[in-house]
C-alpha cells in the first residue's frame, strides 16, 4: 500500500473519530446556557381556589431560584412570602423541586408536594403541592402553585392557589 | 395621726405669734424681692426686662421661691400657667408640657437655663439647687433669641452671687418617709468688686411607696451637690460670672404601679444613678453703646439608667442604658443700647456635643417563652424552637455626636406708642449616629411531628454584629415679628407676636432594641424588613404660634395682670407609628399634625400690706389634627399627657411683730395647684380627671433664723402623674399623698 493511501486512510479515521466526538459530545449532559442563580421580582397573587374574585396581590415577595446541576434538584426561596391577609411575612425556601431545561434555554420547574422550610425549619402547616414554573431566556418567570394552610385542627383547610409573575432585576 | 399632730403644731405656732405684739407699722421689705443682677442674666441679656416684653412669662422671686419651699424646676410646675412638669420615674424623666407641646422622648420642648448655663441635655434638668434667687418661665416659642428646642419655652434660673449677699445660709430639713435636705453657702467678697460662693446640698428620701414583693422603699435617694461660683466686677462697665457645680445623685425603683393589681411589684432591679459636672462663664461689658456678652460651657453627664422594665414579678427583661456625654457650648451677644427709637441685638451660637451610651437589652427565661418563642412557634408547632440559655443579650452601643452653629438678630423700632419687633435666626445642626447590635445565641429546633417520640431536628445558631453610621444635617430659618402698644400711664402694655418654633430632629436610640429583635425574628424565618434610618430617625418638629397678650399693672390696688391666648399650629409632629404590614416593631416619624388653642391669666397682687396674692390658670385645647399610626387614625383626638387646665393659686399672710417679741414675723402660705384634665393615650380611652392638691407652711422669723412647719397635699388627694403600657401591661405612677416636715434656716449677712 501505497504510503500516501496509509495517510489518506489514517486522516479519514481520524476525521471519522473526530466527527464521532463531536458527536458524543453532542449527546452528553447539555451545559445549561441559563444561570444557576436568578433573582425575580413581580406579581404575587393569591386566592382560595373556590372564590377566585377574593384575590390577595402583592409585590413584595422576591424570588430567588438556585439551579445545582450535581442533584438536578431546584430551590426557590421566597423573600417576604405573604399569600393572604394577616399571615405573617416569611422568608420561606421550597427545596427539591424537579427542573429540566429545554433546547430553547426555558427551565421548567415541577414538583408535586414539598414542605416549604422558613428559617431552617419545614413548615408542614403551608404544604405546597401542584408546583408548576417556566423561566425563559428572556429572564421572565411564571410560576404556579397550591397551598393548603393548615392553622388549627378546629379550621377546615382551604385550598389556595398562587401565582407569580416576574422578571429579573436587571 | 400625723396630720392631726400638724394641725395641732399649726395652731400652736399661730398661737405664739398671737401674744406677741404685732408691729405698729409694714413696710414693704416683706414683699417679694429679687436679689438680681440683671445684666448677668441670660433673659435680661437678650429679652431686657420680661413684664415690657411681647410675650407671656411669669417670675418667681427669691421669697416666693423660699416660700413655697422651691429646689428644683419641677417644683414650679402648675405655678406658670399651661406650664406642667410632672414627676414621675427617676430625675432622667423631665418631661415639661406647655401650651399643649411636649415630648417623653429625646429632644425637649423647653429650654432650661442655669446660671446663663444652657442644659443641653433634658435627662439632666431635674436637679435640686440651692438659693434660687429667681425663676422666670417664658412660653411660647424662644427659638429666635434661645435657640434649639425652645419651642415651648425657656425656663431661667439664678443663683444667689456673692457680689449681693455676703454671709453664710445654711437649711436643715427634715420629713415624711425618712426625707431630708441640708445645704451650707458661703458668701464673701475676697475684694470689693471680686466675691466668691461655695455651697453644698446633700438631699435623701426613703421614697412614699414601697414594692409589694420585697416590701421594699421604692424612690428612695440620696444625692449631693456642690457649686463655686466666682463673681468679678473688674470695671464698672464688665462684670465676669463662674458657675462650677458638680451633682450625684442615686435613685433606686420606679415606682410604676400596675393597673390590673394596683401594686408596685416587681423583681429586678431598677435604679438611675447621675453624676454631673458643669462649668458656665458669662463674661458682660459695655463698649460705647453696646453690651457685649459671651456665655460658654462645659457639661459632662455620666448616668446608669437600669430597669426592669415589665414592671411584674415575672423574669421578662431587663434594660440598661449606660451613658457619659461631653457638651460645650457658646453663646455671643451684641446689643445696641443707644438709639430711642432703634434697637438691636445680634448673636452666635455654636454647640459641640459626643456622647457614648450602652444600651444592653438581657430578655430572661419568661420573657424568652412569651415574647419569642412563643411567637415563633404559634405558625410551626410541628418544629417548635427552644433557646439554648435561658437569657438572651441585644447589646447595643453607640456614639452620638452632634454639632450645630445659629447666627441671629433682632430689631424694635418704636412709634410713639407702639414698638415692633423683628427677629431672625438661621440654625444649622449636623447629627450623627455610629452603632454597633450585637447578639450571639443558639438554639434547638424539635421534631414534635410525633409527640410520642419527640426528637431534636437541628441546632441554629444566631450571630448578629451590625455595624453602621446615619448622619443628618438639618437647616433651619425662624422668623419672629412682634407689635406692642403700651397702655397710656402706667397701665401696662398689650401685644402680638407671630412667631416660628421648632424642635431638633434626630435619632432615638431606645428604638434599637426594636431593630436587633426584628433581626432575631428575621433569622428566625419572619421577613420583618427594617431600615435602620426608618425606625430611630425623626426630622425637626416645627410650629407656628400666634398670640396676643397683655400685660397689665395697678400700682394702686397693688395688681399685676398678665393674660394671653394663643394658637399654635404644629406640624411633621415627632410621633412613634407601627409601619404598614409589619406584626412587630415601630418606627420613630414625623407623622403627625395637631393643634393647640388656649389661653392664660396671672394675676399677682400685694393687698394691703400683710397679703401676698398669686393666681395662675392655663387652658390647652391641644388635638390631633392629623395622625394614623399606621393601625388606628387619631385624628381629632386630644394630645396625650399634656393637660387641659392648669391652676395655682396662693395666698401668704405675713404678720410682723414688735421688737421684743418672741419672733419678728409669722408668714402662713397656703397654695393650691390644679392639673387635668391629662389624657394617657392617644385614642383619649383613659385619664386623669382635673385634680387639686393644696400646701401650707408657718414660718417664723427671729433675727437670722427662721423655722417652717410645711404640709403638702394635705388632703392627701390620690391622683397619677404618669401612665403607660409595657408588653400589654398598663402602669400608672401615682402622686405623693400627704408629708409634712420642718425646715430650719439660718442666714447670717457678714454685714
Amino acid at each position: 500500500m501505497k504510503l500516501s493511501t496509509i495517510f489518506a486512510s489514517a486522516l479519514m479515521v481520524a476525521v471519522a473519530f473526530g466527527f464521532a466526538a463531536c458527536g458524543n459530545d453532542e449527546e452528553d449532559e447539555k451545559i445549561p446556557e441559563v444561570p444557576t442563580e436568578n433573582e425575580f421580582t413581580g406579581t404575587t397573587v393569591a386566592w382560595p381556589a373556590s372564590t377566585p374574585d377574593q384575590k390577595f396581590t402583592s409585590t413584595d415577595p422576591v424570588y430567588t431560584l438556585r439551579l445545582d446541576s450535581n442533584t438536578k434538584k431546584a430551590t426557590l426561596e421566597i423573600d417576604q412570602a405573604q399569600f393572604m391577609v394577616g399571615m405573617p411575612k416569611l422568608d420561606m425556601v421550597f427545596p427539591g423541586i424537579d427542573y429540566k431545561i429545554l433546547d430553547n434555554n426555558v427551565v421548567l420547574l415541577s414538583s408535586a408536594n414539598l414542605v416549604p422550610e422558613s428559617g431552617g425549619r419545614p413548615y408542614p402547616i403551608f404544604p405546597i403541592t401542584n408546583l408548576q414554573g417556566r423561566v425563559k431566556a428572556n429572564g421572565t418567570f411564571d410560576l404556579f402553585f397550591e397551598c393548603t394552610p393548615k392553622f388549627r385542627p378546629d379550621i377546615t383547610p382551604v385550598l389556595h392557589n398562587i401565582t407569580f409573575t416576574g422578571h429579573t432585576a436587571d | 395621726m400625723v396630720r392631726r399632730g400638724l394641725c395641732t403644731l399649726f395652731g400652736v405656732v399661730t398661737a405664739a405669734g398671737a401674744v406677741c405684739a404685732p408691729a405698729a407699722t409694714v413696710t414693704g421689705e416683706y414683699a417679694d424681692t429679687l436679689l438680681t443682677l440683671p445684666q448677668v442674666s441670660v433673659t435680661a441679656i437678650k429679652s431686657g426686662e420680661l413684664q415690657l416684653e411681647a410675650e407671656a412669662s411669669t417670675t418667681l422671686g427669691h421669697k416666693e421661691i423660699e416660700r413655697l419651699n422651691i429646689v428644683n424646676i419641677k417644683q414650679a410646675s402648675e405655678i406658670a400657667p399651661n406650664f406642667y412638669m410632672p414627676q414621675y420615674g427617676s430625675r432622667m424623666t423631665s418631661s415639661v408640657y406647655v401650651r399643649g407641646l411636649g415630648t417623653r422622648i429625646d429632644q425637649p420642648v423647653v429650654g432650661l437655663n442655669v446660671d446663663n448655663v444652657p442644659v443641653i441635655n433634658k435627662d439632666n434638668f431635674d436637679f435640686d439647687m440651692a438659693d434660687i434667687t429667681r425663676i422666670e418661665i417664658l412660653r411660647g416659642p424662644q427659638n429666635i433669641l434661645y435657640g434649639r428646642n425652645t419651642m415651648g419655652g425657656l425656663v431661667n434660673i439664678t443663683t444667689l452671687s456673692p457680689l449681693s449677699y455676703e454671709g453664710v445660709r445654711i437649711v436643715g430639713e427634715y420629713g415624711s418617709r425618712n426625707s431630708y435636705r441640708t445645704s451650707a453657702g458661703v458668701y464673701k467678697r475676697l475684694a470689693p468688686q471680686l466675691g466668691m460662693a461655695l455651697s453644698l446640698m446633700a438631699n435623701g428620701t426613703d421614697g412614699f411607696f414601697r414594692n409589694a414583693l420585697n416590701n421594699s422603699r421604692v424612690g428612695k435617694e440620696r444625692l449631693y451637690s456642690g457649686r463655686w461660683k466666682t463673681a468679678w466686677r473688674p470695671s464698672a462697665r464688665t462684670i465676669v460670672e463662674n458657675v462650677a457645680t458638680i451633682s450625684h445623685s442615686q435613685q433606686h425603683g420606679y415606682p410604676y404601679q400596675s393597673v390590673a393589681t394596683g401594686q408596685i411589684a416587681y423583681n429586678d432591679t431598677c435604679f438611675y444613678r447621675r453624676l454631673t459636672v458643669t462649668d458656665g462663664l458669662t463674661v458682660n461689658t459695655r463698649v460705647g453703646e453696646v453690651d457685649l456678652s459671651a456665655i460658654g460651657s462645659f457639661q459632662y453627664i455620666n448616668d446608669n439608667m437600669t430597669l426592669d422594665q415589665d414592671f411584674l414579678p415575672l423574669d421578662y427583661f431587663t434594660l440598661t442604658q449606660a451613658r457619659h456625654e461631653w457638651a460645650f457650648t457658646a453663646d455671643v451677644v451684641a446689643r445696641g443700647r443707644g438709639g430711642e427709637r432703634y434697637r438691636w441685638l445680634a448673636g452666635a451660637f455654636g454647640f459641640a456635643r459626643r456622647g457614648h451610651m450602652n444600651a444592653p437589652v438581657t430578655f430572661y427565661d419568661y420573657g424568652l417563652t412569651t415574647l419569642i418563642e412563643q411567637n415563633a412557634n404559634k405558625l410551626n408547632q410541628d418544629y417548635p424552637i427552644r433557646w439554648d440559655e435561658r437569657n438572651l443579650l441585644l447589646d447595643s452601643r453607640f456614639i452620638t455626636p452632634s454639632q450645630g452653629g445659629s447666627l441671629y438678630h433682632e430689631s424694635s423700632l418704636t412709634f410713639g406708642r407702639w414698638l415692633l419687633t423683628l427677629g431672625v435666626r438661621w440654625d444649622m445642626e449636623h447629627t450623627s449616629l455610629r452603632y454597633r447590635s450585637r447578639s450571639a445565641s443558639t438554639y434547638t429546633i424539635y421534631d414534635m411531628t410525633d409527640p410520642a417520640n419527640p426528637s431534636v431536628y437541628g441546632n441554629r445558631r444566631i450571630d448578629i454584629d451590625d455595624t453602621g453610621s446615619l448622619s443628618k444635617t438639618y437647616n433651619q430659618i425662624l422668623p419672629k415679628l412682634t407689635a406692642a402698644y403700651t397702655l397710656p400711664g402706667t397701665a401696662g402694655s398689650v401685644y402680638a407676636s407671630v412667631v416660628k418654633g421648632y424642635k431638633s430632629g434626630g435619632y432615638n436610640t431606645q428604638m434599637f432594641s426594636d431593630v436587633l429583635q426584628q433581626r432575631i425574628m428575621g433569622r428566625l424565618g419572619l421577613s420583618e424588613r427594617y431600615d435602620v434610618d426608618q425606625i430611630i430617625s425623626y426630622s425637626p418638629e416645627k410650629t407656628w404660634n400666634y398670640e396676643v397678650g397683655t400685660h397689665l399693672s395697678f400700682p394702686s390696688i397693688g395688681l399685676q395682670l398678665d393674660a394671653a391666648a394663643f394658637w399654635i399650629d404644629c406640624r411633621d409632629q415627632q410621633l412613634t407609628m407601627f409601619p404598614e404590614g409589619s406584626v412587630t416593631g415601630r418606627v420613630m416619624a414625623n407623622a403627625g399634625r395637631s393643634r393647640s388653642v388656649g389661653a392664660e391669666i396671672v394675676a399677682t397682687a400685694l393687698v394691703g400690706n400683710h397679703l401676698t396674692l398669686r393666681a395662675s390658670y392655663g387652658y390647652t385645647n391641644a388635638k390631633f389634627r392629623r395622625f394614623s399610626n399606621g393601625k388606628t387614625d387619631f385624628s381629632g383626638c386630644y394630645v396625650p399627657y399634656a393637660p387641659e387646665n392648669t391652676l395655682f393659686l396662693g395666698a401668704t399672710w405675713t404678720q410682723p411683730f414688735a421688737r421684743g417679741s418672741i419672733v419678728d414675723r409669722i408668714t402662713a402660705t397656703v397654695a393650691a395647684r390644679g392639673v387635668g384634665r391629662i389624657r394617657w393615650d392617644e385614642a383619649n380611652t383613659l385619664s386623669q380627671p382635673f385634680y387639686m392638691i393644696m400646701d401650707a407652711s408657718v414660718r417664723a422669723d427671729r433675727g437670722d433664723f427662721s423655722a417652717d412647719i410645711w404640709a403638702d397635699n394635705i388632703t392627701s388627694t390620690r391622683y397619677s402623674t404618669f401612665y403607660f403600657k409595657s408588653i400589654g401591661n398598663a402602669f400608672l405612677q401615682r402622686g405623693n399623698l400627704f408629708a409634712c416636715g420642718v425646715t430650719l434656716r439660718w442666714a447670717f449677712s457678714f454685714n
